[in-house]
């Protein structure tokens, strides 16, 4: 089975909710898609394409700052919203627990 | 795909000795030894029977017997002797190619033997310039080459990725200049008044500098870059330049791995042994933060090659560099 055969339109879980920290980004490969995991400020949770749109750096290995992810590479910086991110948002949601927000 | 008519860095020159070593460039099997007189050969790193790796054999004189069945090769490729059989076929031969050593690295030129000119291994000589401090190091990468030349002449990645050592926090708002000639690409960038790093602090250079990198790519991976940098006050201050030269070569193993062979020479603390193995210490620190990041990179181009990329000011030289090298590739096509 390939990635493109896989289910997109549903619910994956991608982690436990404690793995998903204001902290440090958390990695995750989830469909073929790199995806990276964090809290916002708020608590809610931000899943983006863990892959900068500049030169596909992960931004897993960058840092969180005031809620947002900075590329280690050259810096970029993206919200974990919708109105702000510059990464394409990706399909992948959360479902770690029952109270989980989702990054929508 | 890869340019043949050049010559790469197979290893640097302490490595290739009495024992022989394997490479792969290219994407072909190269095997590394010396004559006894000391100077290096390599041949194609697969023996013309069954494929065994020659540098699992032994050498013999200048030949190399295969560990495998015992074939023996000369330095030029030709099998000289077929232990079971008296009749040695003219076909029994591995491609040799041309090698020398100079400026510290050992090169092998990966195409037409008959275009094979000494005179155009490119200028390293800081690698062992008496004039000069330097050390070298060599890192294998998991990355393509091209990601490293784009890594070097796109120099706007120190504040972030080296923040902890050579990167300095306000060096964000650089001039730029690229030129672009027709077997080069250069990179001009010039920070004034930046706040020191931490690898200049711990080399007592405090408060602000003004630092000016030239950076200079030639196909088909190589880069110099020529750092000058003037602390504003200071102990060092008062007009005085401190240059370092860092010489670059990234081998391609394949088209998503590569070895990197690095120089890094200096004009100040000459022959200062604790200045130098700060400065080893330091630039390995850095250079594996360089090597960790390009494997991530290219994993997520090996798990969808085809999602874009788009290119910020600071790539010119970058993207200048890949369309030089997709004429020089059309050319040889």
């Amino acid at each position: 089975m390939t990635a493109e055969t896989l289910l997109r339109n549903c619910w994956y879980a991608a982690a436990r909710a404690d793995e998903v920290t204001p902290d440090a980004p958390f990695a995750r490969t989830m469909l073929g898609e790199p995806i990276v995991l964090f809290r916002r400020m708020d608590g809610a949770i931000a899943a983006l394409e863990d892959r900068c749109p500049h030169r596909k750096a992960p931004l897993s290995l960058g840092r969180i700052w005031d809620g947002k992810i900075q590329c280690n590479y050259h810096g970029a910086r993206f919200n974990g919203d919708k109105a702000g991110a510059a990464a394409r948002k990706i399909v992948a949601q959360l479902l770690a627990q029952g109270n989980a927000r989702a990054a929508e | 795909m890869f340019l043949q008519n050049y010559w790469y860095v197979a290893a640097e020159a302490f490595e290739v000795s009495r024992q022989p070593v394997p490479r792969i460039i290219l994407g072909e099997p190269v095997v590394l030894y010396r004559t006894e007189a000391g100077a290096p050969v390599a041949l194609e790193d697969r023996c013309c029977h069954q494929r065994a790796p020659l540098h699992r054999g032994k050498l013999e004189g200048d030949n190399i017997r295969c560990g495998y069945h015992g074939l023996v090769f000369d330095q030029t490729g030709v099998c000289t002797e077929i232990p079971e059989q008296d009749h040695v076929p003219p076909q029994a031969r591995v491609r040799a190619y041309p090698s020398a050593e100079k400026h510290g690295w050992v090169w092998v030129w990966m195409g037409d033997c008959a275009l094979a000119d000494e005179s155009l291994i490119p200028d390293f000589h800081l690698n062992t310039d008496a004039e000069w401090t330097s050390f070298q190091g060599i890192i294998e990468m998991g990355g393509a080459s091209q990601l490293m030349v784009d890594n070097l002449l796109d120099l706007s990645h120190l504040p972030f990725l080296h923040a902890a050592n050579i990167g300095s926090a306000t060096d964000t708002d650089p001039e730029l200049n690229v030129e672009k000639g027709e077997d080069f690409v250069r990179v001009t960038r010039i920070a004034r008044g930046i706040k020191s790093s931490k690898w200049q602090n711990d080399l007592g250079i405090q408060g602000n500098v003004t630092q000016e990198k030239m950076i200079t790519f030639r196909p088909p991976c190589h880069i110099w870059i020529a750092i000058a940098t003037a602390e504003e006050a200071g102990p060092k201050g008062n007009g005085q330049v401190m240059n370092q030269m860092i010489l670059n070569s990234m081998t391609p193993v394949s088209a998503t791995s590569c070895r990197y062979h690095w120089g890094f020479a200096r004009d100040f603390n000459h022959g200062d042994a604790g200045v130098t193995k700060y400065m080893k210490d330091a630039t390995d620190i850095a250079f594996n933060e360089d090597k960790e990041m390009i494997e991530a990179q290219q994993k997520n181009i090996d798990l969808d090659p085809a999602a874009p990329i788009f290119n910020l000011d600071g790539d010119e030289g970058g993207v200048a560099a890949r369309r030089l090298m997709q004429r020089l590739n059309a050319e040889q096509a």
